[in-house]
C-alpha cells in the first residue's frame, strides 16, 4: 500500500515538475541562480521578481506553426 | 525551488560520488577533465526485449491487416491507434536509430549551442522532457487535424498510409535532420543555413519565398477559421471571448501575480468554458441574430484582430493567448485519444471510396496522386517545422544525442495526432460528412437536375437540407457495403435514441450541435468538431452535451488557429521592417510606432487578400484554396529537404544522401505534378487557368447575368491570382532547388567538403539521451551534480540531482 503511494506520489510531483517548468513559472528561481554564479562578473544586484517578470512579459512569444 | 538548487547546498562532493562497475564505469565517456559527458548505449538483446518487440511487431501487423484487408465490412477506428502506435515505436526504434548511427553520428563530446552560449535566455540547456513539450506545442497545430477530415473523402486507408509512412519517411527525417544540422550550425536558422550552403542569391530567394508561402499558409488556416464560424452564434461568442479573456490574463500577470502562469491559464480556461456553457444561452437568445456574422465579414474582423494583436504589446494579448491555446491543445489532444480507446468508435467509411481515382470529390478536387499527399501535409510531411524550429529547438537541446526524441521523436507524436483526427473523420455518416464539405455551389449543381424534373411548387418548397440530401443522391460514392451513401444521424428524443435519416438529419444534427445549420460548413474542423464531439458525448454527457463538445472542439481549432495567426504577423512584420530598414533605417527600430503599423498593415494585407478571395468563392474557398496550402508547405519541405540533402553530401556522406534524398525526390514528385495540373490540366476543376479560359468564355458569350455573371467574374478574378502564385511558387522553389543540385554536384566534382559545422568544442554537460533515462545514466546524473558546472545544472531537475 505504501510502496503504491509514494509511486502515485512520485508520478505527481513528476507532473507538477513538469507542468511548471513547461509553462515557465520556475524563470525567476533559474535566474537568481543564474546570478548567484555570475555575481563574480558583476551581476551583483539581481532583478527583483516584479522587475524579472515584467521584462520577461516584453520577450517575444515562442513560434508557431501550423 | 530554489532551495533545492545544487549550486545553494554543497555538502562534500566526495560522499556523492556514486560507485560504478567495471562495465559500468567502460560505458561512460568522460572528456579530457574526466567530466562525464555521455553514457554509450549498448544494451544487449535480451530474450525478453525480442519478445517484447516481436509483440509490438505482431500488434503492429495485425492491425495493418484489419485495416488493408477487410472489404464490405466495418472497421474499429482503434485500429488506426493500434497501428500508428506499433509502426511509430518500431520505426524510432530502428530506422531512427539506423539514421543516427550512420548519418548523424551525434558526438556527445562536442559541445552544443545551449552550453556553448548559455546565455539563460533563447541558449538555455533545458531538460529534454520540457524541450520535447515545447517543440511538440511549437509544430503542432490545426493543421494535422485539418487535412485528415479533407482526405477521408478518399477512404480511410490512403490517408492513414502515407501520415504514417510519410511520417516514418520523410516528415519526421526532416525534422530531425533540420534540427540536427542547426544544432551543429549554432542554432541557425533554415533560412540562413540555405544562404551559406547555397551561397547568397539562392538563399535569399529561400528566404523570400518561404516567407510568401507562410502568409499564404496563414490565410489559408485563417479560412478554415472564417468557415467555422460563419453564421454561428456560439461559435463566435466562444472564439470571440478568447480576446477579453486574453486581456485579463495579460493584466493579472502583469499587475496582480507575476510569474503564475499556471493559475492564470486555470482562470483562463475556467473563464473559456463559462464562455462556452454563455454562448448556448446566448445562441438561443435574441441576441443570436446580431451574432449571425457573413464570412466577409468575419475576414475583416479577422484582419483588424490580427493587426491590433500584433502591435499591442506581447504582453497584454500574445503571450496570454499562447498559454490559453497550449493548454487547450494538450488538454484536447489527450482527451481525444481517451474517446477514441475508450468509446471505440466504428468506421462509417470504407478503406476506398470512389473519389480516389476520380476528379469529383466535393472536399477537395484532384486524383490520389499527387493531391492526397498534399492535402495532407501537416502531419506526414510539414516543410514549416523546419523554418519554425530550426531557430529555437537547436538552442535548447542539451545533448546532440537528445536529437531523435526531439525531432524524430516530436513529429511521431504530430502524426499520431493526424491519425486521431482521421479516425474522428472515419467515424462520422458518410452522408453527413459530405453535405458538411459540399461547397453550396455543389449542392445546386448535383441537385439541379432532380430539381428541374419537380413542379415549381416542389422545388420552391425545398429547404437547404432537402437539397443537400437531393445532392447526396446524386453524390456517385457507395459506403463500405457497396451501396449509395445514405443520411443517417444518432440522437435521443425525450431519452429515447432514435435514428433520422436524410433531410431531418441533417436538420437534427445542426439542432443537436447548437447550430442553424451544418450544411456546407467545408474547411475540415466543423466537420472534425462533429466527429469528436459524437465521440466524447459517449464518453461524458450524452446526447444533450453534443453541442458543448461540437463547440469546444470548434473553439480548439480555432484557438490554435488564431495563435498561429497573430505569431506570424507579427513575425512577418518584423521581417517586413528589417527589409525596410535596408533603405529607411528608421524601420529597424522596433518600437517606431508608424514602421510597426505599416510592417503590420503589410503583412495583414498580403494574407487578408488571400482570405477575401477565399472566402468570396463562388466555388468554395476551401476547394481551391486548400490544395494551395499543402503545396506551399510541402514546396517548404522542398526547400528543406534540399538544403538537408546538400549538407549531408557536403559533409561528405554522399553513400547517406539517399535518406534525406529519396522523400525528397518524392515530395518533388508530388508537389511538381500538383502545381503542372493545378496550372496546365484541362480539367476545369483541377487547373486554374483552363477554369480561366472556360469562365471568360462563358461571361464573353453574354448569355450569363445578375448572380451568374458576378460569380463568374470572381471565378475570373480568382482562378487568374491563384494560377499567378501556383507558378510563382513552383517556379521560385525550382530555382532554388536547383540551386541546391548545383552546389552538390560541385560538391561531389571537386570533393571539397569543407564543413560549416561550427569547429569542436569539448562538452563539459552531461544528459540522459532517452525521455526516461536509463538506471547509468541516472546514476551518472547523481555524479554530474556533484562534479559538474554549475551554470549548466540550473535548468535541472532537482529530483535527478540527489544522491
Amino acid at each position: 500500500m505504501r510502496l503504491h503511494l509514494t509511486g502515485l506520489g512520485r508520478f505527481w510531483r513528476s507532473l507538477v515538475w513538469f507542468v511548471r517548468e513547461l509553462a515557465g513559472e520556475t524563470a525567476y528561481d533559474r535566474y537568481l541562480a543564474r546570478c548567484r554564479l555570475a555575481e563574480a562578473q558583476g551581476c551583483s544586484r539581481p532583478l527583483t521578481a516584479a522587475e524579472f517578470w515584467r521584462a520577461r512579459g516584453d520577450q517575444e512569444p515562442p513560434p508557431r506553426c501550423c | 525551488m530554489a532551495a533545492t538548487l545544487p549550486t545553494q547546498a554543497e555538502p562534500d562532493p566526495a560522499s556523492q560520488l556514486p560507485s560504478y562497475t567495471a562495465e559500468e564505469q567502460a560505458l561512460i565517456l568522460r572528456n579530457d577533465e574526466g567530466i562525464p559527458v555521455s553514457v554509450t548505449d549498448k544494451k544487449p538483446w535480451t530474450p525478453l526485449k525480442i519478445i517484447v518487440w516481436a509483440l509490438i511487431a505482431l500488434a503492429g501487423a495485425a492491425g495493418w491487416t484489419a485495416l488493408a484487408i477487410s472489404r464490405g465490412e466495418r472497421v474499429n477506428t482503434v485500429w488506426f491507434v493500434v497501428v500508428a502506435v506499433c509502426t511509430f515505436a518500431i520505426a524510432y526504434r530502428f530506422y531512427a536509430l539506423y539514421i543516427e548511427k550512420r548519418l548523424m553520428r551525434p558526438n556527445d563530446r562536442n559541445a552544443v549551442p545551449s552550453e556553448r552560449v548559455n546565455n539563460g535566455r533563447d541558449f538555455d540547456p533545458t531538460d529534454r522532457r520540457i524541450l520535447f513539450g515545447h517543440h511538440f506545442a511549437a509544430i503542432a497545430g490545426a493543421g494535422p487535424l485539418v487535412g485528415p477530415v479533407l482526405a477521408a473523402q478518399m477512404g480511410y486507408l490512403p490517408g492513414t498510409l502515407w501520415i504514417i509512412v510519410g511520417v516514418v519517411f520523410a516528415g519526421a527525417v526532416q525534422d530531425m535532420l533540420a534540427l540536427f544540422f542547426s544544432i551543429r550550425r549554432g542554432g541557425r536558422s533554415l533560412g540562413q543555413m540555405a544562404r551559406d550552403e547555397i551561397g547568397r542569391v539562392g538563399g535569399t530567394v529561400a528566404m523570400v519565398i518561404l516567407l510568401l508561402l507562410g502568409t499564404f499558409a496563414v490565410a489559408v488556416l485563417a479560412l478554415v477559421v472564417v468557415n467555422a464560424l460563419a453564421e454561428s452564434p456560439w461559435g463566435v461568442v466562444a472564439v470571440g471571448s478568447t480576446i477579453p479573456i486574453a486581456l485579463i490574463m495579460g493584466l493579472y500577470l502583469r499587475y496582480f501575480r507575476p510569474g503564475r502562469v499556471l493559475e492564470v491559464s486555470v482562470i483562463g480556461f475556467v473563464l473559456l468554458m463559462g464562455a462556452l456553457v454563455a454562448g448556448r444561452q446566448i445562441s438561443q437568445s435574441s441576441w443570436a441574430e446580431h451574432l449571425m456574422f457573413s464570412p466577409v465579414t468575419l475576414s475583416w474582423a479577422l484582419m483588424a484582430y490580427g493587426f491590433v494583436a500584433a502591435i499591442l504589446p506581447v504582453w497584454l494579448m500574445l503571450t496570454p493567448r499562447d498559454y490559453l491555446s497550449t493548454l487547450m491543445k494538450v488538454g484536447t489532444i489527450f482527451v481525444l485519444a481517451l474517446g477514441i480507446v475508450l468509446v471505440r468508435p466504428w468506421s462509417e467509411i470504407p478503406a476506398l471510396t470512389e473519389f480516389a481515382s476520380n476528379t469529383k470529390g466535393p472536399a477537395f478536387a484532384g486524383t490520389l496522386f499527387p493531391f492526397l499527399f498534399i492535402t495532407i501535409a501537416c502531419g506526414a510531411l510539414s516543410g514549416m517545422h523546419a523554418v519554425i524550429v530550426s531557430g529555437t529547438s537547436p538552442k535548447m537541446i542539451q545533448k546532440e544525442s537528445q536529437t531523435r526524441l526531439i525531432g524524430y521523436g516530436g513529429m511521431l507524436l504530430e502524426a499520431f495526432v493526424a491519425v486521431m483526427a482521421m479516425a474522428a473523420a472515419a467515424s462520422i455518416n458518410q452522408g453527413v460528412y459530405f453535405s458538411m464539405n459540399m461547397s453550396a455551389g455543389s449542392i445546386d449543381t448535383l441537385a439541379a437536375p432532380v430539381i428541374a424534373a419537380m413542379s415549381p411548387e416542389e422545388a420552391a418548397a425545398l429547404t437547404p437540407a432537402d437539397k443537400a440530401a437531393i445532392a447526396i443522391g446524386q453524390l456517385d460514392v457507395t459506403n463500405a457495403a457497396g451501396e449509395a451513401v445514405s443520411i443517417e444521424w444518432e440522437t435521443a428524443e425525450n431519452g429515447v435514441v432514435v435514428t433520422t435519416t436524410g433531410a431531418e438529419a441533417l436538420e437534427q444534427i445542426a439542432r443537436d450541435c447548437g447550430e442553424p445549420s451544418i450544411i456546407s460548413r467545408t474547411g475540415g474542423a466543423p466537420t472534425l468538431a462533429v466527429g469528436m464531439a459524437n465521440i466524447l458525448r459517449q464518453l461524458l454527457g450524452g446526447h444533450s452535451m453534443m453541442g458543448f463538445w461540437y463547440h469546444f472542439a470548434i473553439l480548439f481549432e480555432a484557438l490554435f488557429i488564431l495563435t498561429t495567426i497573430d505569431a506570424c504577423t507579427r513575425v512577418g512584420r518584423f521581417q517586413v521592417t528589417d527589409v525596410l530598414g535596408n533603405w529607411f533605417p528608421k524601420f529597424k527600430n522596433p518600437s517606431w510606432q508608424p514602421g510597426a503599423w505599416l510592417g503590420t498593415a503589410a503583412v495583414v494585407a498580403l494574407w487578408g487578400s488571400i482570405l477575401l478571395m477565399g472566402v468570396t468563392d463562388p466555388m468554395g474557398g476551401i476547394k481551391s484554396l486548400f490544395p494551395m496550402f499543402g503545396i506551399a508547405n510541402q514546396l517548404i519541405a522542398a526547400i528543406a529537404l534540399s538544403v538537408i540533402t546538400l549538407m549531408v553530401i557536403r559533409k561528405g556522406y554522399l553513400r547517406w544522401a539517399w535518406v534525406p534524398g529519396l522523400p525528397l525526390i518524392w515530395d518533388i514528385a508530388v508537389t511538381f505534378t500538383a502545381s503542372y495540373q493545378k496550372i496546365f490540366s484541362a480539367d476545369p476543376a483541377l487547373g486554374y487557368w483552363k477554369l480561366w479560359s472556360v469562365t471568360r468564355q462563358a461571361i464573353a458569350s453574354g448569355s450569363l447575368e445578375g448572380q451568374a455573371l458576378a460569380n463568374a467574374q470572381a471565378t475570373l478574378r480568382n482562378s487568374a491570382i491563384q494560377g499567378t502564385l501556383s507558378i510563382v511558387f513552383v517556379s521560385v522553389t525550382a530555382v532554388v532547388i536547383v540551386a541546391a543540385a548545383v552546389k552538390a554536384v560541385q560538391t561531389i566534382r571537386t570533393k571539397d567538403t569543407t564543413t560549416s559545422e561550427d569547429p569542436f568544442m569539448p562538452s563539459r554537460l552531461f544528459a540522459p539521451s532517452h525521455f526516461l533515462a536509463s538506471r547509468l545514466e541516472r546514476k551518472v546524473e547523481k555524479e554530474y551534480a556533484a562534479v559538474g558546472d554549475p551554470a549548466l545544472l540550473i535548468g535541472r531537475r532537482a529530483r535527478d540531482l540527489k544522491p
